[in-house]
């Protein structure tokens, strides 16, 4: 019988790039929380194994197996270390892992125009918001509160009404930040979990907080 | 007696049962789902029972896989936790799956799981195709790929 050789799968245009993307986010200490980049979830395993997935919307064009070997190359390049430690390379989108129920942080910002009107015109531009992402389980959501800091106690009480409603119509736990604390207000982020079970759980974050003492 | 080799003729009937179903001109997507689901619950096992070297005519012991100390879960049909078993159990005995195959794997577990469970079967529910079309590609990607899971 004949000998039928198959020649490897191409490489898609951009997998160098993506490698390279991916190990240089490898390097970086902190993620870079105004950029969109890849999120890396590292679970350690018995035995010391990695299960690492990535989530990453610049790989929606490319093949699952591919992420997977994007993956293990970025780890290559800059911990080659690890690399024997990894038992599991999966690459997902966003809409992936929501889908797939994996607990995966996401944020989408609003124009400053969209975030302004949320805080002038009260909860309701926000529970559209929240609500959107609900149903199309595609966004998350950060908006800037105004110039300068803000006290998060004086926060429209009627927003935290609001919220603590969808939180409970929707059986969500709510995380809150202390009473009193100040923030940078460009820096308050909604971020959302949506946990193996499928149920999303929204909470406030503060990235780089500017806390004083409350008085 | 269940071995591994009757559990896998076993995944290969439920497969084309559940191909019959899914090409029916009667509306029988959501039967399909449920039997395809199977056939990802038992590939699996069959593979488990392979790599741990159960020889073919020795009977298999479906409870035995919650006493394992890789198993992390405690529904046996969790499609998630058996794709964890199975590569866990690889890596610790020295034939670890390669990563991205491993990461495909779970992909396909994961998305057959978010289909169906095996409580399906009291649902009252119609499946629409896009599910039928993810659950099926995913069960057959496995099938295709069934003899990498243990060799």
């Amino acid at each position: 019988m004949a000998v039928i050789k198959k020649p490897q799968i191409p490489e898609s245009p951009h997998y160098r790039k993506l490698v390279a993307a991916l190990a240089g986010e490898l390097e970086r200490d902190q993620p870079d929380s105004l950029q969109p980049a890849p999120r890396i979830y590292e679970e350690e395993q018995r035995g010391k194994f990695l299960n690492v997935t990535v989530v990453w919307d610049d790989w929606k064009e490319v093949e699952r197996e591919e992420r997977g070997r994007i993956i293990m190359d970025a780890y290559e390049q800059q911990r080659p270390n690890d690399v024997m430690r990894i038992m599991v390379a999966l690459g997902l989108t966003q809409n992936d892992a929501i889908q797939l129920g994996f607990h995966v942080e996401i944020e989408v910002s609003v124009t400053k125009e969209e975030a302004v009107d949320s805080y002038v015109r009260g909860a309701d531009r926000v529970l559209e918001f929240l609500c959107d992402w609900l149903l199309s389980k595609s966004i998350g959501v950060s908006f800037p509160l105004g110039p300068g800091p803000i006290e998060l106690d004086k926060l429209p009480r009627e927003i935290e009404r609001h919220i603590d409603e969808l939180f409970t119509s929707l059986k969500l736990t709510p995380k809150k930040i202390r009473d009193g604390d100040t923030v940078n207000p460009s820096c308050i982020h909604w971020l959302v979990f949506a946990d193996e079970y499928r149920q999303a759980e929204i909470a406030w974050r503060v990235q780089n907080p500017i806390l004083h003492p409350a008085s | 007696m269940e071995t591994w080799p009757s559990l896998h003729r076993a995944a290969m009937e439920r497969y084309w049962d559940g191909v019959d179903l899914a090409t029916s001109t009667e509306v029988r997507r959501t039967a399909a789902i449920y039997l395809l689901g199977y056939v990802t619950e038992i590939l699996l096992k069959v593979a488990f029972y392979r790599v741990i070297g159960f020889p073919p005519g020795q009977e298999v012991d479906l409870q035995a896989i919650k006493t394992h100390a890789a198993w992390k879960r405690t529904n046996l049909h969790n499609l998630d936790g058996l794709a964890d078993l199975l590569i866990a159990e690889r890596s610790s005995r020295g034939m670890a799956l390669d990563p991205a195959f491993a990461g495909q794997l779970k992909a396909c577990a994961l998305t057959v799981a978010d289909h169906w469970r095996e409580t399906l079967r009291y649902r009252y529910t119609v499946a629409t195709e896009t599910e039928l079309v993810e659950v099926y590609q995913n069960v057959d990607w496995l099938r295709a790929n069934a003899t990498l899971l243990w060799s």
